[in-house]
């Protein structure tokens, strides 16, 4: 058995290296350099349920506003009757105090928030918690206690994630029936916006959340918070479209492009693929003559460096030290201090053949138990095929190594421990025929090693064809959108990375050809993992080019694939449901990181549904977001 | 040939076997009937020479098959183990003994019945005393060396006394309190005075061997 753990699962490793390979050309995406400020002081409030998902909305806002994010509160709002109590972060219950002074501290940070003069309220109500009309008709009007515990004043808006799915439609209808009944019957709400988002899109079509999933997949949620609450002197028409009485609730359409760095990713490790698959055939069928393999073993005429290493860590320590000698029996009280001047022939005439006895015992013997038991045997074999791995490169290795060379190989090493020891002091002699005697009993080791090299070396190749084999059919996947357009150009950067790359490390050894033994399938994969990371590195001012700037080195025409990815077939893609026809959007805002010459390239593309879209800045380089807002009255309900 | 073991009955037994001074040395004396020849086998001090153990009659039958072991041949079986089948003649022309080594081991005898080709071993049970264990004895001497009128000498002066004829290099060793070894004792040590840098602790590997000290 060579390998000391269980192997990786290559279809599982194979797509976790293609994540990992992906998030990390993500990670190496660019600092985002100009964060947005949040306007108000908020909070975010999930009301009966959802507050665990907190952390995915949390990092889209930070994505935006950076550290910022981390100053907005969130709640979990939990009903007793009519009684409203909230717990914190942490899960605890809070006092009215505590929540006051929660409150206070925000608005004591006023390098954080740029206008103090009320607080925002976000209520997530996720309807996949909801059972009835009466249930969610309490959740509805339990804001008006929620607002009496933060004691200030206030701006809030309901965001009600409805869950459409077959088992939660019946509760859902009930939600929309109560909001419309209410509407009609107070024309306003108990908040200052109602937002509904779907699961059942304008098209028809639905997917199946789980609780407190209704919009886990995608930045909406969080983009509806930031456009209400980011500080900015485009800020007051776009909340003007947000809130404002006059309508029943507010829905949004939502697209996105987002540079396709996985797929870049890919197009990297397939370079890598393809070169190892190169390095590799080129060494096939080149197996390794008499001076190679001593070489690689390190074998001189005169010693044999591990087999001394083994020596001193496994046998040396098991032998008597030299003071032993002084306790042989001699034959004159003279020589007793003549013992350690002896050979050991000498010694022996002199202890009437007690010393060679002793010899025998203590360590020939010693030396027995540990080379011909099992244990020691199998320590020298790891010991010796770890030295092949790591000092021949292993497709050198897959066809073996000839019986003849092997023979002769270890001639040599025998040799090195066939020496003359006839004159030597007592306690060295022992050590050198111990020595020879040690290293003719390890001659099974040495056979097995060379045999166990052999197969290992034709499992990793196997390992790796299984690994590369893996690869090809996972990149295929995933080509259509941005990838596709953009696939040529980026294919050839990486190409010229790669070329790069290889002439810079010319010369270098090629760690890859070397088996450093245990699970292989993972060390393949770590491997290239390792390799795709230098490149990343060293090329990150060309990888981490913004989307805007990889279509249009890429000669894309921007009309046209904006038109594809981000505006057709919008209006099927609104997040509600209705028999009725929907308004004209209120809003068009384009999301992306701040670019005079991407608003100049939107304004001029025929996507563009309103007449002057709104542009925000998000930060992000590697994403342009598309929403489409709208106002909507109670019939849609 | 044929080798066969049947228990011992009125007719064919072998009991008290005990050992006797004889001349300069010991032999071994039983009491036996029904026999034709006495088989004697030889063993370590304390080895259960039973018949019944097994692969003792295996070994006997398979000497006896080979040839190597015959009436009036001694033959060694195994290892420490060895035989001798003294025809009933010479039992009775040795006064019903059989002189053995100063030596410690075990000895049984067995009652053999040889007819033309074939050979029938008699089994005894416990009540016969058909073995007997021996022991012997090494008188060690360790003294301090003198210290001499010019000279500081340390050490120790070790002497054992036992026959090396019947001796194992290695059977008898001794340690000292500064040395975790074992050093062996050879037979051309023994009856000789050596000298050992610290003071000498003599023991015995075979338990049939008493270590006495003779100062």
């Amino acid at each position: 058995m060579i390998r000391s753990s269980e192997p990786a699962d290559v279809s599982e490793g194979v797509r976790k290296l293609i994540a990992k390979a992906g998030e990390f050309m993500q990670e190496k995406q660019g600092v985002v350099t100009d964060y947005g400020t949040p306007c108000h002081p908020s909070c975010i409030v999930y009301m009966g349920g959802g507050a665990e998902q907190h952390g995915v909305l949390q990092k889209d806002i930070g994505h935006v506003w950076g550290g910022n994010a981390e100053y907005i509160r969130f709640y979990q709002m939990e009903l007793s009757g009519e009684d409203v109590s909230l717990r914190g972060a942490d899960g605890a219950a809070l006092s009215e105090e505590e929540i006051h002074a929660e409150t206070d501290e925000m608005f004591s940070q006023t390098d954080i928030f740029s206008s103090m003069n009320r607080l925002n309220l976000f209520f997530i109500l996720d309807t996949s918690y909801i059972e009835n009309a009466e249930s969610f008709e309490i959740w509805y009007k339990s804001v008006v206690a929620a607002k009496r515990l933060f004691a200030t004043v206030s701006r809030t808006a309901l965001i009600l994630l409805l869950n459409e799915s077959i088992n939660q439609r019946s509760a859902a209808k009930s939600c929309r029936q109560f909001l419309k009944k209410y509407w009609e019957e107070n024309n306003k709400h108990l908040y200052d916006s109602v937002f509904i988002l779907s699961s059942r899109l304008s098209s028809g079509a639905s997917f199946t959340p789980k609780p407190g999933e209704v919009c886990r997949d995608h930045n909406l949620l969080a983009d509806i918070i930031l456009l209400a609450n980011t500080s900015g002197p485009e800020l007051q028409p776009r909340v003007g479209t947000l809130y404002g009485g006059g309508v029943a609730f507010i829905t949004a359409a939502y697209s996105s492009m987002q540079k396709p760095t996985e797929g870049i990713a890919k197009l990297i490790l397939s370079r890598i693929f393809e070169y190892l698959e190169e390095e590799k055939e080129k060494l096939k069928n080149t197996s390794l003559g008499e001076e190679e393999l001593l070489s690689a073993l390190e074998v001189s005429p005169t010693k044999f460096g591990i087999f001394e290493d083994f020596y001193k860590s496994a046998i040396a320590p098991a032998l008597p030290d030299g003071d032993c000698l002084n306790y042989l029996p001699v034959q004159s009280a003279a020589a007793l201090s003549k013992i350690q001047g002896m050979s050991f022939d000498e010694l022996n005439r002199e202890t009437l053949g007690s010393w060679e006895n002793f010899y025998h015992e203590n360590f020939l013997q010693v030396s027995k138990e540990i080379f011909e038991g099992g244990d020691g045997q199998e320590a020298f074999k790891n010991r010796l095929k770890k030295q092949l791995f790591g000092k021949v490169k292993y497709p050198r290795l897959m066809d073996g190594i000839k019986d003849k060379i092997c023979e002769d190989v270890f001639k040599n090493i025998c040799r090195a421990y066939q020496q003359n020891s006839g004159s030597a002091k007592a306690l060295r002699s022992a050590g050198i025929r111990l020595r020879e005697k040690a290293v003719s009993a390890l001659k099974p080791a040495y056979k097995s090693a060379l045999e166990e090299a052999r197969s290992g070396a034709q499992e990793y190749e196997s390992c790796f064809e299984s690994v590369y084999g893996e690869f090809a059919k996972v990149k295929s996947v995933g080509k259509a959108g941005v990838f596709q357009a953009l696939e040529a150009y980026y294919s050839k950067i990486a190409d010229n990375l790669f070329r790069a790359y290889i002439f810079e490390n010319a010369g270098q050894e090629n760690r890859f050809l070397y088996i450093k033994s245990g699970d292989f399938a993972q060390e393949i994969l770590d491997y290239i993992f390792s390799l795709f990371k230098e490149i990343v590195e060293a090329n990150r001012s060309i990888l981490s080019q913004s989307l805007y700037n990889g279509l249009r080195a890429a000669n894309i025409n921007a009309g046209e694939l904006i038109e594809n990815e981000l505006v057709s077939g919008i209006r099927d893609k609104i997040r509600f449901s209705s028999n009725f026809a929907f308004p004209d959007p209120a809003a068009q805002i384009y999301m992306f990181s701040s670019n005079a010459a991407l608003v100049e390239w939107l304004n001029k593309s025929r996507g563009n549904i309103v007449a002057s879209p709104d542009y925000f800045s998000s930060g992000r380089q590697d994403l342009i977001e598309m929403i489409l807002i709208y106002r909507c009255d109670a019939n849609l309900l | 040939m044929t080798v066969k073991f049947r228990s011992v009955d009125d007719n064919h037994y072998v009991m008290n076997v005990s050992v006797s001074e004889s001349g300069p040395g010991q032999a071994l004396k039983w009491e036996g009937r029904g026999a034709s020849h006495f088989a004697i086998i030889k063993g370590r001090y304390g080895q259960n020479l039973d018949l019944a153990e097994e692969g003792l009659q295996e070994k006997i039958a398979g000497a006896l098959e080979s040839g190597k072991f015959a009436p009036g041949k001694q033959v060694k079986l195994d290892g420490a183990l060895g035989a001798y089948l003294m025809p009933y003649a010479e039992y009775i022309q040795k006064n019903a003994k059989y002189d053995i080594p100063t030596q410690s081991s075990s000895y049984a005898v067995f009652s053999c019945s040889h007819v033309g080709d074939d050979y029938v071993f008699f089994v005894p049970n416990r009540a016969c005393n058909y073995q007997i264990n021996i022991s012997a004895a090494a008188d060690v001497r360790v003294s301090p060396l003198k210290t001499g009128f010019f000279k500081k000498l340390s050490g120790y002066t070790i002497e054992i006394a036992f026959d090396e004829k019947v001796y194992s290099d290695g059977v008898f060793y001794y340690t000292v309190s500064r040395s975790a070894c074992k050093y062996p004792v050879t037979a051309a040590m023994l009856n000789k005075k050596l000298y050992v840098a610290a003071e000498p602790k003599v023991f015995s590997a075979d338990s049939g061997i008493e270590i006495r000290s003779a100062n």
